[in-house]
């Protein structure tokens, strides 16, 4: 039986508690008592949740116990350093599922809850029995419970599976911003290849696992782990789901667990249990724990990038002498089966042009009104604004980068990073926000030819050459009202002879 | 003597395209003769003249008329002429008293020979010739040195007189003097008869400040109002001046046009009653009407030309809101103060707006405008107006109106 305590009550029937500051009765541990597992799994969830775990690992103790007729529980003992973190382990041990006790040694009283605020205390101690190690003092009874195991607090998190979250896989710009990835040993030389043709700053190391399988091969488990820095969104949907390859995040120091998963417990409030000198990897979808020894050294990926070394000796030679085609290779259209990109443009052949001016006459006003058009020698570029069709007429040019036009399902060899073309063909790269659109060119690969490129400012809207010039003559005009307006009359007075009034009498003539 | 074409290129052709208009020389009978004769040989520029009035006939009328610079125009161009001769500073002084006496004669008979025009052909003739008229300016100079002063009128200032205008501290005021300041002592009645001979002129001359050499007076103008096309043309230029400026500017021209009805009804002595021999009751004899010259029947169109300025007024506020408020046209028209002078507007704003309610009195049908009932709208806001005009002036007094106007029309 429980009874109240009293504020200001200094002496307990129930050995090895006090009073706090608070008044609050208090022992040096905290012992919850849940009905099973799960519910200290639960437990540590919510709580590593709102606090840190850290405070709490050093002392806590998952206990498996057995009651005196074999009933069996599981009692999490934690150190009360004060009744505020009690209070709120009692919180989440109600949300749990379990009931939270505070004691010394072997008595365990219950903790306090609204009914009681200052905690309770026994009326009769009584005697626990024989083989019990701990006696949980609650309202109806007394327990008392016997320890039979004992749970590692650190293997019981490193052994939960991770949940998959929804959506998590799209990462912003903050989270790409560094990311691990494992892959097969492979598929690294191809991976490091892909990453520096997208220019994606990446380091690279090689895993070497604590515990091998004992049937693995020499070699045959190596993994490559490589650090990428802000990788490109395009490039981590393309990434993700490749068979061999696995993408982390890292979520402390040598913590990282797969994008897409999270683990059920906050890791970052029980990084106490991690050693600084390893490296942990929790993949979610195989749903295991690799445990690295480090610390990780890890390298830079562009100097594992491949070289093609001459095969003979090198050549003496004048510099000035020398070919200037040697080093460069052609540039081709090849057909591809990507996924086909918007039609931005359309070159109009000359022979086309007659259907062209049929189909103006037939265009909406708003295909009219967007659409711009530059007439070269090679024929008419049609370019469509944003928002609109291009014109299905000719040859349609889809953009593989700003300002650079290829045919649709065409692909450019060799494939070298668009940055690295536009040199090659010098063109300016445009950006949209700070672009001077009177500078801008427009390059395009036709199916035959070489590429040339228009000027944008050369562009007019197709509306206003749509219409052919026509010579309008000026038909003669006759004012109606006349041209100008009648002005005001103004007198000036000439000179009058001296007598020129002479001859003018006062009679009529008449 | 002046030669025909400098005549004509000096005179004739600016006062109708505008420009400078010499004035020189008198020009009198024998040479007016002469150039009737002659005005065939030039024809260069009277056909140029002959453009310029068709241009402004044009706007006039929607079938201008086709017109020729013929003796007739001469004969009237001759007598603005030397009707401007008489204010040439040059004339002025007792040594050209007499001359001066018969060239005012020699006008004077030139008018009477043009005598009114003879049909809608000649008062569009007249008026393409003497269109400028109200608007003949002359530039004066005055011209102040250290030494001295001299006003030269009309004339550019010689140059002996404007050299060193530093040294002899030269200043020169110019200063354009309206045609009613221009013609004034004898020559002003001449053209005063001169604008009366071009009814159509002096018509969209009334009320014109420059116009004020002479008081607009009802006579031949009524033959133009009888022409369907020319009233309607006058009455939209009466009312075509800016909507924001006071009334008694915005309506000068049917001002003066009321001012000069009102000289034209019967005098208030005429309606006094004569006491009878008995002393008994006092009977309204009315006395013959001896002073008004008009017609009665010309005197009915005027009534009835300013009754439909005054629709026009109360159609131009038709599409307001509220069509029984009082109009601030009308308030300020009937409120506007005289100030004493001759052309003062005021002097016939009231009246303008008092003409209705006086020939309502007279003739329900002179005194209403065919078709107004027709129009809800107008109907209203004409029935406004009247009601602000009784308001203003009384019941007595628009009465009194109507007495002297049923006496004048006989």
């Amino acid at each position: 039986m429980l009874e109240r305590v009293a504020l200001g009550q200094t002496r307990f029937a129930i050995p090895g508690v006090a009073t706090d500051a608070r008044g609050i009765v208090l022992g040096k541990l905290g012992a919850i008592l849940f009905p099973s597992i799960d519910g200290v799994v639960r437990w540590l969830r919510l709580y590593a949740d709102e606090d840190s775990l850290d405070d709490l690992l050093p002392g806590m103790k998952i206990l498996r116990v057995v009651s005196p007729l074999k009933s069996r529980a599981c009692l999490l003992l934690l150190p009360a350093a004060s009744s505020y973190i009690l209070d709120r382990a009692a919180r989440c041990a109600r949300l749990a599922g379990g009931a939270t006790y505070t004691g010394t040694s072997r008595h365990f009283v219950a903790y306090r809850d609204e009914r009681s605020p200052y905690g309770y205390d026994v009326v009769d101690l009584g005697s626990p029995p024989a083989g019990s190690e701990y006696v949980l003092h609650a309202e109806e009874a007394a327990q008392a419970y016997a320890r039979e195991a004992e749970i590692d607090v650190g293997q019981l998190i490193f052994r939960m599976s991770l949940r998959r979250v929804p959506g998590a896989e799209k990462l912003d710009t903050e989270a790409r911003a560094s990311l691990y990835l494992t892959a097969a040993g492979g598929l690294a030389p191809g991976l490091v290849r892909y990453l520096l043709r997208y220019r994606v700053r990446a380091e690279v190391t090689l895993l070497a696992f604590e515990k091998r399988s004992a049937f693995a091969a020499p070699g045959e488990e190596q993994t490559v782990l490589l650090r990428v820095h802000e990788l490109p969104e395009r490039l981590l949907g393309s990434l993700r789901g490749v068979p061999g390859l696995c993408l982390l995040r890292p979520v402390g120091d040598n913590i990282a667990v797969e994008v897409g998963y999270t683990h059920p417990i906050a890791l970052t409030s029980a990084s106490s249990l991690f050693a600084r000198e390893r490296f942990y990897f929790f993949f979610g979808a195989a749903d295991r724990l690799d445990i690295i020894k480090g610390p990780l050294a890890f390298s830079a990926a562009e100097h594992l990038g491949e070289l093609h070394l001459h095969s003979g000796t090198p050549r003496a030679g004048n510099a000035s002498s020398a070919p200037r085609t040697g080093v460069g290779v052609e540039i081709r259209l090849v057909p591809t089966l990507a996924a086909p990109r918007r039609v931005v443009a359309s070159l109009v052949g000359w022979e086309e042009a007659p259907r062209l001016k049929k189909l103006v006459y037939t265009l909406p006003p708003v295909l009219l009104h967007g659409h711009q058009v530059a007439i070269t020698e090679r024929g008419l570029l049609l370019v469509a604004t944003e928002g609109v069709d291009a014109v299905p007429l000719g040859t349609l040019l889809s953009e593989i980068a700003p300002g650079l036009l290829i045919p649709v399902g065409m692909d450019l060899v060799p494939r070298v990073p668009t940055e690295v073309l536009a040199a090659a063909i010098e063109h300016e790269l445009g950006d949209d926000k700070r672009e001077v659109e009177v500078g801008r060119r427009l390059t395009v690969f036709p199916h035959d030819g070489l590429p040339f490129f228009v000027s944008v400012a050369k562009l007019q809207p197709l509306e206003r050459l749509a219409v052919a010039r026509i010579q309008v003559p000026e038909a003669a005009t006759s004012d109606l009202a006349g041209g100008a307006p009648p002005g005001s009359p103004r007198i000036v007075n000439d000179k009058v002879g001296r007598f020129s009034l002479w001859g003018f009498h006062g009679e009529p003539a008449k | 003597m002046r030669e025909l074409g400098g005549f004509l290129r000096e005179f004739v052709r600016p006062l109708v395209e505008g420009g400078d208009v010499h004035v020189g020389d008198p020009i009198g009978r024998d040479v007016l003769d002469v150039w009737e004769v002659a005005i065939g040989e030039h024809a260069e520029t009277t056909v140029a003249i002959d453009e310029a009035r068709a241009r402004i006939a044009a706007g006039l009328v929607v079938r201008p008329p086709p017109l020729a610079f013929g003796p007739a125009d001469l004969r009237l161009a001759v007598a603005l002429y030397d009707a401007l001769v008489l204010s040439h500073p040059q004339t002025e002084g007792w040594p050209a008293r007499r001359g001066r006496r018969g060239l005012a004669t020699f006008v004077g008979d030139l008018l009477a020979d043009a005598g009114s025009p003879d049909g809608r052909i000649d008062v569009v003739s007249r008026h393409t010739l003497l269109h400028g008229l109200p608007d003949l300016v002359r530039v004066d100079t005055r011209l102040r040195w250290w030494t001295g002063k001299a006003e030269f009128k009309g004339a550019p200032p010689p140059r002996r007189l404007m050299v060193w205008p530093t040294v002899r501290r030269v200043k020169e005021e110019k200063a354009e003097v309206p045609l009613t300041d221009v013609v004034d002592g004898e020559a002003a009645p001449l053209v005063g008869e001169l604008l009366a001979r071009s009814p159509l002129t002096d018509l969209l001359a009334a009320g014109l400040p420059a116009r004020g050499f002479t008081p607009y007076r009802w006579g031949g103008q009524l033959e133009v109002l009888r022409d369907a096309e020319l009233a309607r043309l006058v009455a939209y230029r009466w009312l075509a001046g800016p909507r924001d400026v006071e009334p008694a500017a915005q309506l000068r021209a049917p001002a003066a046009a009321s001012a000069a009805w009102e000289q034209a009804l019967a005098t208030p002595l005429e309606l006094v009653p004569r006491r009878t021999a008995e002393g008994a009751a006092k009977v309204a004899v009315l006395l013959p009407r001896v002073r008004s010259s008009l017609p009665a029947a010309d005197l009915r169109a005027a009534t009835a030309f300013l009754v439909h300025v005054g629709a026009l007024v109360a159609l131009g506020e038709s599409l307001q809101p509220d069509l029984d408020a009082p109009s601030p046209v009308v308030a300020a028209a009937l409120g506007a103060k005289r100030a004493g002078e001759a052309a003062d507007p005021a002097l016939g704003l009231r009246l303008f707006f008092a003409v209705p309610d006086a020939a309502i009195r007279v003739d329900a049908a002179l005194g209403r405008p065919p078709g107004i009932d027709d129009d809800r709208r107008l109907a209203r806001r004409w029935a406004a107006h009247r009601a602000q005009v009784r308001a203003a002036l009384g019941e007595e007094r628009l009465a009194q109106l109507a007495r002297r106007l049923a006496v004048a029309l006989g």
